[in-house]
């Protein structure tokens, strides 16, 4: 429930057996490949000097990249067609990828497939394409008016009739130069946001018309092999042969469907063996190789350095050394990988969508997770809404993504739980406490004070949680000047307390500590603030106390006091949103109630019942929702979290 | 308002970095010096340029690169500086850059040359671009360079060329590709607010009327286009010839039309040699730079005239490393600018 330490594993083989090394680390979905050359350039490669492996560290001279193979993406693309012209869509499956396969043998398969089905694929995309320019023929629908047999008129012997497309803006070229130009240039419609027209010139001026016509981009409508008479009777025909290609077609794909259901796990193994050599190949770009080894580097979890080296196989087949992330390169980032149980993990996405976690920071999802259904319960706090936010989540989890209805389900058990506290059911409430007896129950709009009180007090508690947090963090990079003396550090802790301890007693008039204890303690505590850089220079035995000119950093100190303070406050009383949107809630039912009460009515009563509610889920639901992430992002990761890091992302298919 | 609140910053900016370009002063000193080594580490030391990352090579191929980034560098700050519809018009200026390295492509592409020499000098940013260079770079003939550009701007105007011969597309290709970039500046200049639109038709349209003379002269004089065929090819949009008087150009014999241009607001074009024309052009333009940004506080002018005058710059800077490479005398009358000259 952290985050999980990762390794730089090196690996050097011998090339023959680099594609099942590859394919075996890919199924296994945990190994992130990172470009051997970034680690070798850097010298970092290390495979552990010994007298055996001089071999291999004197074979790293002549060490060269793998280049792409072009071939595996033109037989996929070649398999692609054979099986979209027979209608199938082949499924991926690892469970054909295990195993030794060879690239040649691949080929062979896909061309033996190509030749089985070359006539049918042949007839598919002759009739595709047919298609596709019975479409263009479309155009001859906005002459179909002109009672002439087309065939004489493109036959005739002193004049050319061209059918084609102009844009606008050479159209109204041509139309300039009509004095020079000779031919009739006739708009004849518009098509598809082109310009439809038909152009006749003298035969004798065919080669300059051409040229022209080049130069003003006129793409023809060729009609060449077309049977003609009138434009009506053309597009008749066009019409009719289009049903029938169409019909065709679905002809053809019932008379495949023997042929899929014969050959279909063929084409999946096929396919999927395919899938796989590509991202071998994409992964084969990043290793480098000589003559007879090839050498790879990955990040993987620290925890599976034993059932690697059990893949791996003993030297010196292969050899493998593991590096801590600290000894690997400053140009090669340590990902961050995230292992949170399955409760958890849905609300990685929402600490993700502010930012990754650095490697060595302390990952926020567990402390995010319990307070976040904490804070949207409190605020959105039914039974009967809650259920349905969880329903919502459990039954959309096909189309939603599985983090986000994750979380859905997971807020919606919070919010039921607090529906349960406060008696409140779909809005009405007593329904729960009618039902089940029981001293517990907390009504919000009977404790308005009390619950703003709540608010204030869960708040605090979430603020010192975070400073701590925020502690650890800073100490754990060994930063004493934010972590000891900062405002999100030691110090801005015993600020706060002191504060809020000064502000009890002002309001309750119950002193903790005396006034001006606790006033010499925020005195000492704003001093410290502002040497923070020079006293912990000083400390730790820098020679210079601080970065910038004195006079800026003491003035930059004292803005920063401002801040502060100002930040306190209002970090803290930002969480009285929580008590409002408590109340917010049971106002904004008892409105519809009201509502409900003025049409009278059963139906009416219903209505406003389906409606109050479906309001309520939807759109409170969604300001709650994005006030917890505001109280979160804002008030409490902003005082710990960096969030700088990169996530870590296994190859897999 | 809107003047101070869109062009203060951008502004401030562009003079900035004019008052930083070389001056004539420099100029002369750099004609004078003895040799290539002189003249860059000179600019290395004592100009702008010092803040440039140099890199390692000495090679003078190097050094264009590198400036021409540099130069680069001072587009992408405007187009931080600047939102909505002014960013999409830095973006349609910077179309030109995108548009001349994919005619790299065609050319290379159809002659059966590398690709591998072009990739190292194109400059591109992905801030404006959407061409995947990487995909460009492992094309090998010109369907795939057409899968690689698909998605762009460019593939469905190119793809009616798809399947003819390359060799003979080439020439409308390359149209095409210029077209469709004045076509995109013309539409974001109309998007602009009135004062900056009317300066930037004005500067657009003695471009364009300064192209389409030359354009009208080479179809002429070199390739015996037709007049119908040249007319079909002219920018729209001039400032001085509309259509009826590029009409009227396209129809003349040799002559008469460097007779009639000698006469005009475009004297000069012809004024030198032949082969001086392209510089003749840039010449007038970059004379009349200054007129934009006299009454144009807070404008659109002042970064667009920096960055016409930045790569005239980088252009005469060439010139010179040029001409100390091959020993030319007389560097001046090559370069853009009149040394001397008063504005």
């Amino acid at each position: 429930m952290a985050i999980e330490k990762l390794v730089m594993a090196n690996v050097v083989c011998r090339r023959n057996r680099l594609d099942g090394i590859i394919r075996d680390l890919i199924l296994l979905e945990r190994c992130e490949f990172v470009d051997t050359f970034l680690e070798i350039d850097d010298g970092d490669f290390s495979i552990g000097i010994s007298e055996e492996n001089a071999d291999e560290i004197l074979d790293m001279e002549d060490i060269v990249p793998i280049k792409e193979n072009k071939e595996i993406e033109r037989v996929i693309q070649e398999f692609e067609t054979t099986l979209s012209s027979l209608k199938y869509t082949p499924k991926v499956d690892t469970a054909h990828m295990r195993g030794v396969h060879n690239f040649e043998t691949m080929i062979d398969e896909v061309e033996k497939f190509s030749c089985k089905f070359a006539v049918l694929t042949e007839e598919v995309t002759q009739i595709e394409s047919r298609i596709e320019a019975l479409e263009q023929y479309k155009v001859l629908e906005s002459i179909k008016n002109i009672d002439i047999d087309l065939e004489k008129l493109l036959n005739m012997d002193h004049f050319t009739v061209k059918l084609g497309f102009l844009t606008r803006e050479k159209a109204k070229r041509i139309s300039q130069n009509y004095d020079n130009i000779k031919a009739l240039v006739l708009h004849a419609g518009t098509f598809d946001e082109k310009e439809f027209y038909i152009i006749v010139s003298p035969k004798s001026l065919d080669v300059e018309m051409g040229r022209i016509l080049r130069s003003t981009d006129f793409v023809e409508i060729n009609l060449e092999n077309e049977h003609f008479e009138t434009p009506a009777k053309l597009v008749e025909a066009i019409k009719n042969e289009k049903i029938e290609c169409e019909d065709r077609l679905v002809e053809i794909e019932t008379m495949t469907q023997k042929d899929i259901s014969e050959n279909s796990q063929e084409f999946d193994r096929l396919y999927s063996m395919l899938i796989m050599e590509r991202k071998i190949d994409q992964v084969r770009t990043k290793v480098a190789v000589t003559e007879n080894l090839a050498y790879l580097s990955a990040w993987v979890p620290a925890e599976d350095i034993e059932p690697l080296h059990k893949l791996f196989g003993p030297p010196p087949e292969t050899l493998v050394t593991f590096k801590k992330s600290e000894e690997v390169s400053y140009k090669i980032p340590t990902p961050t990988f995230l292992k949170n149980n399955r409760f958890f993990k849905p609300f990685e996405m929402l600490v993700n969508m502010y930012g990754t976690p650095m490697h060595n920071e302390t990952d926020p999802t567990f402390f995010f997770g319990i307070t976040y259904m904490i804070l949207f319960g409190a605020m959105f706090g039914d039974l009967g809404q809650g259920l349905v936010i969880v329903l919502a989540g459990l039954l959309l989890r096909k189309k939603l993504s599985p983090e986000f209805s994750g979380i859905l389900t997971r807020i919606g058990i919070g919010s039921m739980f607090f529906g349960f506290i406060y008696d409140s059911f779909f809005g009405y409430e007593h329904v729960i406490s009618g039902v089940i007896p029981l001293p517990i129950y907390f009504r919000p709009i009977d404790n308005i004070n009390l619950v703003l009180i709540y608010a204030i007090v869960i708040g605090i508690v979430l603020v010192y949680i975070s400073y701590l947090y925020s502690i650890v963090n800073k100490l754990r990079l060994r930063d004493i000047e934010e972590g000891v003396f900062g405002r999100n550090g030691i110090n801005g802790l015993i600020l706060l307390t002191a504060l809020l301890m000064l502000v009890y007693g002002m309001f309750v008039g119950d002193q903790i500590l005396p006034t001006i204890f606790l006033e010499i303690v925020i005195l000492i505590s704003v001093v410290l603030l502002l040497v923070k850089q020079p006293l912990s220079n000083k400390l730790l035995g820098h020679q210079i106390l601080i970065d910038e000119a004195p006079s800026a950093y003491y003035v930059e100190g004292v803005f920063n006091l401002f801040e502060t303070f100002l930040g306190m406050i209002s970090n803290t009383a930002s969480f009285i949103r929580v008590g409002a949107f408590a109340l917010n809630h049971v106002g904004l039912f008892i409105a519809f109630h009201t509502l409900a009460e003025m049409i009278g009515t059963t139906t009416g009563n219903i209505a406003m019942f389906l409606l109050g509610n479906v309001i309520i889920i939807a759109l409170e639901g969604l300001v709650v929702f994005i006030q917890g992430l505001r109280l979160f992002y804002y008030e409490l990761f902003s005082k710990y979290y960096s969030g700088d890091g990169i996530l870590f992302t296994p190859d897999k298919i | 308002m809107y003047k101070v609140k869109t062009h203060a910053a951008a502004n401030s900016k562009a003079k900035v970095i004019l008052g930083k370009l070389l001056k004539d002063a420099e100029y002369e000193k750099l004609i004078k010096m003895d040799s290539v080594e002189e003249v860059t580490s000179y600019l290395k030391s004592q100009t702008h340029y010092k803040n440039m990352d140099w890199g390692t090579g000495d090679d003078t191929q190097n050094f264009e690169v590198l400036m021409k980034k540099h130069f680069f560098n001072a587009y992408e700050k405007f187009f931080h500086f600047y939102i909505d519809e002014y960013r999409e018009f830095i973006k349609a200026m910077f179309c030109r850059y995108e548009v001349e390295n994919l005619k790299l492509f065609i050319r290379a592409l159809a002659r059966n040359e590398s690709l591998s020499n072009i990739i190292d000098h194109l400059i591109y940013s992905h801030l404006y671009s959407n061409i995947d260079y990487g995909a460009l770079e492992r094309v090998g003939n010109m369907d795939e360079f057409m899968q690689a550009i698909k998605g762009t701007q460019y593939y469905e105007p190119l793809s009616v060329f798809l399947g003819e011969d390359p060799v003979q597309m080439i020439f409308h290709m390359e149209m095409m590709l210029d077209r469709g970039y004045f076509n995109r500046l013309l539409e974001s200049i109309q998007n602009l607010k009135k004062r900056d639109r009317e300066m930037m038709l004005d500067l657009l349209g003695i471009n364009a009327d300064i192209l389409n003379v030359q354009w009208i002269y080479r179809g002429r004089h070199y390739f015996d286009i037709s007049s119908e065929e040249l007319f079909n090819f002219t920018l729209n949009s001039g400032k001085v010839y509309d259509y009826k008087a590029l009409k009227a150009l396209c129809y003349m014999e040799l002559d008469d039309y460097r007779e009639y241009i000698s006469k005009g607001d475009y004297s000069d074009i012809f004024r030198d040699k032949e082969y001086m024309m392209e510089r003749a052009m840039e010449k007038h333009l970059y004379y009349i730079l200054d007129d934009f940004t006299k009454h144009a506080e807070n404008s659109i002018a002042w970064p667009v005239v920096l960055l016409f005058k930045f790569e005239y710059e980088i252009r005469d800077l060439f010139t010179i490393i040029e001409a100390k490479k091959y020993d030319m005398e007389n560097i001046n009358e090559l370069l853009i600018r009149d040394l001397g000259r008063a504005r």
